[in-house]
């Protein structure tokens, strides 16, 4: 579904990811971990369009993407959320659902202006999709709430319901459960293992390792932006050069 | 659906203003009521752009002008009717303002506002020296009254009903887009560009939507105010102006609903009523703003909003609490 | 030949306080990324506060100048604690609203100064006592009026005074670590507070020796200030807003520039040249000249 060939990444000298490589099935959850400032969100962003590869290829169902602008790359069905939180923060948490939903086929400008029958119907059944997917994610009572209002948490799901929305099939986590306490990241967990059972492609990047190791089925190590082992989670726990790259770090 | 609550007020509103002119309210009220419109006209295009997509201009006069001078031009000089002057005026304020917008928003926050005023102010320029068409600065007085399928409208009363229909139509297109899912988007553009992008939206092309919608509105407009004012002249399109409409806004409530319609009521009203002031009425209107940007940042219809939430949420509050006590007791 | 090299003379003259506006509204968009529209009313105090020290007070030159540039900085930081800072408390989480709030409420204030001027001074353009003598000076063979001198020469040595001030002193070090980074700044121990009104008592204190200069070779009037407000914002882009080099580079440019028109099209011209050159700039440099463009791809 995803196929990622020897990108790289250099910002004003520095190397910050070469030569990663790695492939992801349709229906699978694959974690990338690494040390901070291994690469793992410049590849998130590389993918996603928001950083141009220098060198190498990225394709997602037969479609390359390096070339592509991140809405144009949205528009395909690859969402994604954010490490550090972009809700909009000004508008409410229904708001923040409608413009995902419009991803994949946008209205017509003078659709709207007009207010078409078809507008109407559309917005009934985004509507509706909204209140399921917000019900999914546990924020049905904080629809009309301002995004911004939310707990650190609830913005997090937020972020995952919003990419849902797009109706992507390849959703991007870029550390999903960062700064959550032990019950919220249970709640992702489930949120994860529900995505999954409903056939949703899932890469994640997650220092939570427990996590990692419960729902991941292969797991991508990079280090100073080289990936340095990939294979199932039992596998990397027991791989030498992981353990190294994270000396100091205390990997259980 | 988003019409199922507005409209009754929609209808109310506009009865109660349709009465007006029979209850002998005089041509000069009437007049000024016109303008109250007009201005509602380019503020509900410019609150698209300010509140919703949070970008700025200061070169909306420039096109409010080019709406005017188009109108003007083409029914005076090529003898057409007002409709079709102001679809003119509409379509030519439109292409320039995607003509300015397309290169200018790639631009952010200072740079965009110096270049927007850049624009302004070469365009006055030119109704200034290109006397042979625009008449220079003296302008083009006698302008003809608006006619309506060969129906010419004379009297105060007659262009009052038309600028009532004509900005009743406009908010019900603002009305159609702000409201509508679609909507959502210019905010979001504003709130986190990034984040748009990956929900899919193209963030420039939003943003030159966002403007070439509020350029069509303001042309709209200048070519009500031609015919109605039945006078036009570069000074009253000058930098002032495009502050004025900035102030409208942001008076109002910058990416409200309302907020244009009665910043538009306001700054209208005021600047008549200040006129008697002669030399202190500059000074005051100065004065007014500063202290409502320090006190009303949100505008009088966003500090209305805030107020009545929270006037809301106590109430509520209230009447939750005895339940509360009678399930302790 | 000899009457280009006095347009050029007088470019020069004109340049220099074109660099001095350019001065202002560069201090405040470096150290708060918000254009002071207001600056160019605090230029034309300059000028009537000027005329109050030398005429109403009977301050010689010398310390006229000063003077004014201490008393419209007042302004500056009064302006700063009044129109500013509530503002920015209260919309900090809202940058795109900050904005456009700072715009009307600087915009606010340059109505209330300019009619302000106009009740106490006239609408009537006010006459400078002689303060350069306008008696030609011979330079190498070509006679230059002494004030074009005395013009350049003063902005000179106040941007000397200004660069001593940013890098040599404590409270100038503490102003550039505010405008590099606020945050590292206030870890560091600056008071970002007084930074703030430091720097908007500066910025008003550099645009008034500007507006002294221009009244002292022409008159002052209510409305000097939006004839060189733009000006001042064209040489601040050309040379890259927020850049203190910048600042002074594109004022001398763009008095050069228009001169030069002067001197070979037509005087004409000369109001086109701006705009030109600040459309041109905005669309193709928007960084100016010194300062390096920032790529980016949303």
């Amino acid at each position: 579904m995803l196929l990622v060939e020897g990108v790289d990444k250099r910002f004003a000298g520095l190397t910050a990811v070469a030569g990663v490589g790695f492939a992801v099935a349709r229906g699978e959850v694959v974690s990338i971990i690494g040390p901070n400032g291994a690469g793992k969100t410049s590849v998130f962003n590389m993918i996603t369009g928001f950083y141009a590869a220098d060198a190498g290829s990225i394709r997602f169902q037969d479609t390359e993407l390096r070339h592509l602008a991140p809405h144009e790359i949205a528009r395909l069905g690859i969402a994604r959320t954010f490490q550090n939180l972009e809700v909009f923060g000004d508008m409410s948490v229904r708001g923040n659902m409608e413009v995902a939903c419009q991803c994949r086929s946008p209205v017509g400008l003078w659709q709207v202006l007009g207010r078409t029958r078809g507008v109407c119907r559309r917005e009934g059944e985004e509507a509706a999709r909204i209140a399921e997917l917000i019900t999914t994610v546990g924020l049905g009572h904080k629809l009309d709430l301002q995004a911004s209002q939310l707990s650190y948490g609830e913005q997090r799901r937020l972020e995952i319901a919003r990419a849902l929305a797009t109706g992507a099939t390849l959703l991007l986590l870029d550390e999903p459960t960062a700064g959550m306490s032990p019950t919220e990241v249970e709640d992702i967990l489930a949120l994860i293992g529900l995505l999954h059972q409903r056939g949703v492609t899932i890469v994640m990047i997650e220092h939570n390792m427990g996590l990692v190791m419960r729902v991941s089925d292969r797991v991508v190590v990079l280090d100073h932006g080289v990936k340095i082992a990939e294979g199932s989670p039992a596998a990397i726990q027991g791989d030498p050069r992981v353990r190294e790259a994270y000396l100091g770090e205390g990997m259980e | 659906m988003i019409w199922k609550r507005a409209w009754p007020w929609f209808v109310a509103c506009l009865a109660a203003l349709a009465v007006v002119p029979t209850f002998g309210a005089n041509p000069y009220t009437l007049h000024v009521l016109s303008l109250v419109g007009i201005y509602a006209i380019v503020a509900m295009g410019l609150n698209l752009v300010f509140g919703y997509a949070g970008q700025i201009s200061l070169g909306h006069a420039a096109y409010f002008a080019i709406g005017a001078y188009t109108s003007t031009l083409v029914t005076m000089h090529l003898g057409l009717s007002f409709v079709f002057g102001m679809g003119c005026a509409i379509l030519v304020a439109a292409a320039l303002g995607a003509l300015v917008g397309i290169p200018s928003l790639k631009l952010e926050g200072s740079y965009l506002a110096m270049a927007t005023i850049g624009f302004g102010e070469i365009v006055k320029m030119l109704l200034v020296n290109a006397d042979s068409v625009t008449g220079g600065p003296a302008g083009i007085s006698r302008i003809p009254p608006p006619d309506v399928l060969g129906w010419v409208l004379s009297s105060p009363a007659q262009r009052f009903y038309l600028v009532l229909v004509v900005t009743a139509a406009a908010f019900v297109l603002y009305f159609n887009l702000v409201r509508s899912h679609y909507g959502s988007r210019f905010v979001a553009v504003r709130d986190s560009a990034k984040a748009a992008a990956a929900m899919g939206i193209d963030v420039r092309q939003t943003k030159i939507h966002a403007f070439v919608f509020s350029t069509a509105f303001a042309g709209c407009a200048g070519s009500l105010y031609a015919h109605v004012n039945r006078y036009i002249a570069p000074d009253a399109f000058g930098l002032g102006e495009s502050i004025n409409f900035l102030i409208i806004v942001v008076v109002g409530g910058m990416g409200t609903l309302l907020g244009p319609i009665v910043g538009a009521a306001i700054i209208v009203y005021l600047r008549e009523t200040l006129l008697a002031l002669k030399d202190y009425n500059m000074l005051i209107y100065g004065l007014m703003l500063m202290i409502l940007m320090v006190f009303m940042s949100r505008g009088l219809v966003g500090t209305a909003q805030v107020v009545l939430r929270r006037w809301r949420a106590r109430s509520a509050a209230r009447r939750e609490l005895p339940v509360k006590r009678s399930a302790e007791g | 030949m000899l009457e280009a090299i006095q347009q050029i003379a007088s470019g020069l003259a004109i340049g220099s306080v074109y660099a001095l506006v350019a001065l202002a509204f560069s201090l405040t968009v470096r150290a708060l990324n918000q254009i002071n529209f207001a600056t160019g009313e605090l230029f034309m105090l300059g000028a009537y506060i000027g005329i109050v020290f030398l005429v109403t007070v009977g301050l010689p030159v010398w310390a006229a100048v000063p003077a004014t540039a201490v008393a419209v900085s007042l302004v500056g930081v009064l302006f700063e604690k009044v129109a500013y800072r509530p503002l920015f408390k209260a919309n900090a989480g809202h940058p795109s609203r900050l904005h456009i709030l700072i715009i009307c409420s600087t915009i606010g204030t340059s109505i209330f100064l300019q009619n302000s001027a106009m009740l106490v001074w006239g609408a009537q353009a006010l006459p400078f006592p002689p303060v350069f003598s306008a008696k030609p000076a011979e330079m190498f063979g070509v006679i230059i009026p002494e004030e074009y001198l005395w013009v350049t020469g003063v902005a000179v040595l106040l941007m000397v005074a200004l660069n001593v001030f940013l890098h040599g002193t404590w409270t100038g070090k503490g102003l550039r670590a505010a405008a590099q980074d606020r945050e590292a700044a206030a870890l560091m121990g600056v008071n970002l507070g007084a930074a703030d009104s430091w720097t908007f008592g500066v910025s008003a204190g550099v645009g008034a020796v500007g507006g002294f200069l221009i009244g002292a070779m022409t008159f002052a009037y209510p409305t000097m200030g939006a004839a060189f407000v733009l000006k001042g914002f064209t040489a601040a882009i050309i040379g890259g807003l927020g850049s203190i080099r910048g600042a002074i580079v594109g004022g001398f440019l763009l008095g050069l520039a228009e001169s030069l028109v002067i001197a070979f099209v037509s005087s004409v011209y000369k109001d086109v040249v701006a705009f030109a050159l600040l459309l041109v700039f905005l669309q193709f440099r928007p960084a100016g000249l010194l300062l390096k463009p920032v790529q980016r791809r949303v």
